[in-house]
């Protein structure tokens, strides 16, 4: 009985990591894409760079993500804090928020006919079982792509 | 009403400093979303549920702020930050603030 639970619970940790470390790559190679394919110009200076075409107006976007890791990582993580060192699994689950935040602030800005996004700002925190990223910056229409 | 996270709005001249707004909120989800999270713990990734209230967190706490700038009489707000914290399990404080302005289009 006890090994029938045991058994039960190891195969929905099994299934689980299998599952989300697919999922894993399949957002990896997405955002990857994603970049290369896009020409607008992303930067987290003050100012905007290029030069901003005053009629197009600029506007503030927003965007949030809120990811978390599965429990088999969970507890390698765990595991990881005895030892010490690196902890590859967090490492990915944050730069995946992050891209995937900023990913939304560029979809945003395309949606406005905007092509540019200046001074982003990511702010982090951790919500309930997650961890939630915002992102923040200015969308508006560089100058330079009219000449170019 | 103007909303930028920058210094300067293209095309336009600051003529009045209003001085900072800000807004905040604190918004919690219902026990049946925590669950839902959970369960989506099993294999990671987005939880759906929490975006949502982080959204929805957010725009009320612009709203507050922008109704802070129009009692000023500003017609902008420049240099908008924000800010995020885990008040306790499952519920988030959204703090949103800026400096509210006066601006005219440049002659």
């Amino acid at each position: 009985m006890f090994v029938g639970f045991l058994f039960t619970l190891f195969g929905i940790v099994v299934l689980g990591w299998l599952i989300g470390g697919n999922a894993e790559k399949r957002h990896l190679r997405k955002l990857a894409k994603a970049f290369e394919e896009s020409g607008e110009l992303m930067t987290e200076v003050r100012s905007f760079p290029g030069g901003a075409i005053p009629t197009n107006g600029a506007e503030m976007v927003v965007s949030e993500v809120v990811i978390a890791n599965d429990y088999l990582k969970s507890f390698l993580a765990s595991l990881r804090n005895i030892i010490g060192g690196e902890i590859h699994s967090y490492r990915n689950l944050m730069m995946r928020a992050r891209q995937e935040a900023v990913l939304r602030l560029l979809h945003q800005a395309r949606e406005k006919g905007l092509d540019s996004v200046c001074n982003i700002r990511l702010e982090f925190c951790k919500i309930g079982l997650g961890f939630s990223v915002l992102a923040s910056g200015t969308a508006y229409k560089r100058q330079e792509s009219i000449s170019s | 009403m103007y909303v930028v996270n920058t210094e300067t709005i293209p095309g336009m001249r600051i003529v009045a400093v209003k001085g900072l707004v800000q807004g905040n909120t604190v918004r919690a989800k219902n026990v049946g979303r925590d669950i839902a999270a959970g369960f989506k713990n099993l294999v990671g990734g987005e939880l759906k549920g929490y975006t949502e209230l982080l959204t929805e967190a957010r725009r009320q706490a612009v709203e507050r702020m922008l109704s802070q700038a129009q009692e000023l009489g500003a017609n902008a707000v420049v240099n908008v930050r924000f800010s995020t914290s885990a008040v306790s399990q499952g519920a988030a404080e959204l703090y949103a603030y800026g400096t509210a302005v006066v601006a005219e289009t440049e002659a």
